[in-house]
C-alpha cells in the first residue's frame, strides 16, 4: 500500500473540497458533558469554535440483505443526544464528536484553500483520536470506519451543465431522440469488499447534479468506503482509512476522463 | 391519565411523567417514487428520556431484521407497525428513573415489552393475536387492560418499576 504522505494520482488543482474520516465507538466512551470537560480542552488550541447539533446515525452495514431492519429510529433530546462541533479559526477543520461516534473533517466550503492533502488528514483525524483515548476512562474500540470524499466539479456561473459522460467514463453518452439534454444527472454504485471470504466493507459511488452559489451548475461526486477494520485499536482503523483512501483516490482516477485529468493538471 | 390498576396501588405520578416533556415521534418525509433500500427512519425527539431509551429503540428496530422463521419454526418478520407502536408506547413512559424493560420479538409478527421487578410481572404486548396488557402483580393479582391504558397503568406502579 502507497504511504500516506506519498501521492497516488497527484493533480495540481485537484477538485476535492471535503475529506472526512471518523469512526462508530463503543466501550468506556464519552458522553456530551464528558466530552465538554475531558475532550475539548485537549484540542480546544486547534479547535477553539463550539457548536451543537443533533446527532448523527450510526457509523455502520449490513451485509445480508434480508436482516436489514425495515425500521430505524434516530433520537434527538436524549441524555446522549447531542453532536459537538470543534472547529478551527479558519472553519476548514472539523471535529464532531457524539457520545457514539468521532469524526475529522477538512473542507474547502467558499475559500479558495488548497487541498492539504491526505496525509494532513490522516494526522489530523489520528491526534484527535488519541486525545480521545487519552481522556476516556477505559478501552475504547471502533467497530466500524468510513472515510469520504467530495468532489464538485462545477461550471462557470451561467453555463449549461454538460453531459455527465464528459466526467465519467461509467456513463456512455447517448442521443434521445425527442429529448434535449438531461438537466439533471445522477449515478449510485455499491461495491461490497471482502476479507477472507467475508464481507467488511462497502465502497459507495455517488454522483449527483449540484448547483453551487450563486448560480453555478454541476455534479458533486461522493465515494465513500464503511466498513469494520480488521482490528478495532486505533492501528486497524488507520490501516483501514488508509485503504479506503487509496481505493477511493484510484476510483477516482479510473472513473473521470482524461480530459478532466488535464483540466486538473495531472502530475 | 387512567385509573389505578391495581387497589393495592396508589397513583405516583412520575417526575416530567407521561409523556416524556415533548416527545414525538416523526414519520420519515418520503417523496413520491422515493424509494431506498435502507430502514425507514423515523426521528424520535424525546427530552428527559431515561438513558435505556435510545438503546431500547435500537433494539426494536433490530427486531424488523428478523427473517421469517426467526424462532426456527414458522414465525413471521416483525411487522413495522408493531415496531413503531412499541416506541411510540416507550417514548410515553420512558420517564427519568424507570427501569429499562425487556424487548422481544412474538412469533405473529409483534413486539412484547416487559418489566419484571418489584414484584411485579408487567408485559405490553403489541401484535395481532392478543395485543393488550398483562399485570401480575404479588401483592395484588393479576389484572389484563388494553392497549390503550398501558402507558398510564405503567406510570401507576412506576414506584416498583424504579431501576436501581
Amino acid at each position: 500500500m502507497t504511504s500516506p504522505h506519498e501521492p497516488i494520482v497527484d493533480f495540481v488543482n485537484p477538485p476535492v473540497a471535503e475529506v472526512s474520516v471518523g469512526v462508530q465507538l463503543e466501550g468506556a466512551t464519552l458522553d456530551p458533558s464528558r466530552a465538554i470537560r475531558l475532550f475539548f480542552p485537549a484540542v480546544q488550541e486547534h479547535y477553539p469554535n463550539i457548536a451543537a447539533q443533533p446527532p448523527l446515525p450510526p457509523i455502520q452495514e449490513s451485509f445480508e440483505i434480508p436482516t436489514q431492519p425495515m425500521v430505524a429510529f434516530q433520537l434527538f433530546g436524549g441524555p446522549d443526544a447531542q453532536r459537538w462541533l470543534f472547529t478551527s479559526e479558519d472553519d476548514l477543520q472539523l471535529l464532531q464528536l457524539q457520545s457514539d461516534r468521532l469524526s475529522y473533517t477538512w473542507r474547502k466550503e467558499e475559500s479558495d484553500a488548497s487541498y492539504p492533502r491526505y496525509g494532513h488528514v490522516r494526522d489530523c483525524f489520528e491526534d484527535a483520536y488519541r486525545s480521545y483515548l487519552g481522556v476516556a476512562d477505559g478501552e475504547v474500540r471502533a467497530p466500524w470506519c468510513e472515510i469520504s470524499y467530495a468532489n464538485p466539479i462545477m461550471q462557470p456561473e451561467g453555463e449549461p451543465r454538460p453531459d455527465l459522460s464528459t466526467l465519467v467514463r461509467r456513463v456512455v453518452p447517448q442521443d434521445l431522440s425527442g429529448l434535449p439534454q438531461p438537466f439533471n444527472t445522477g449515478l449510485e454504485e455499491r461495491f461490497q469488499l471482502e476479507r477472507d471470504g467475508a464481507p467488511y466493507a462497502r465502497f459507495f459511488i455517488q454522483v449527483q447534479s449540484t448547483v453551487a452559489p450563486p448560480r453555478r451548475l454541476g455534479y458533486t461526486i461522493l465515494l465513500t468506503m464503511r466498513g469494520r477494520p480488521e482490528s478495532p485499536d486505533l492501528d486497524g482503523v488507520l490501516a483501514f482509512v488508509d485503504e479506503g483512501r487509496e481505493r477511493i483516490v484510484t476510483a477516482f482516477r479510473d472513473i473521470t476522463t482524461p480530459e478532466r485529468h488535464e483540466e486538473w493538471g495531472r502530475q | 391519565m387512567g385509573a389505578a390498576v391495581s387497589p393495592l396501588v396508589a397513583i405516583v405520578p412520575p417526575p416530567e411523567a407521561a409523556p416524556v416533556r415533548s416527545a414525538r415521534i416523526e414519520a420519515p418525509a418520503r417523496q413520491a417514487g422515493d424509494r431506498t433500500e435502507g430502514p425507514d427512519v423515523y426521528k424520535v425527539i424525546a427530552p428527559d428520556a431515561s438513558p435505556w431509551y435510545g438503546a431500547a429503540l435500537n433494539q426494536i428496530s433490530g427486531l424488523t431484521a428478523l427473517a421469517v422463521g426467526w424462532n426456527g419454526y414458522d414465525a413471521r418478520e416483525i411487522k413495522a407497525d408493531f415496531a413503531i407502536d412499541a416506541a411510540t408506547f416507550l417514548t410515553r413512559v420512558a420517564f427519568p428513573g424507570i427501569a429499562a424493560p425487556s424487548i422481544t420479538p412474538l412469533a405473529d409478527g409483534g413486539v412484547q415489552v416487559e418489566w419484571h421487578r418489584g414484584g411485579l410481572d408487567i408485559e405490553v404486548a403489541f401484535s395481532d393475536e392478543d395485543p393488550g396488557v398483562y399485570i401480575a402483580d404479588r401483592e395484588g393479582g393479576e389484572t389484563e387492560l388494553p392497549l390503550s391504558e398501558a402507558a398510564s397503568a405503567i406510570a401507576s406502579y412506576w414506584p416498583r418499576l424504579q431501576g436501581s
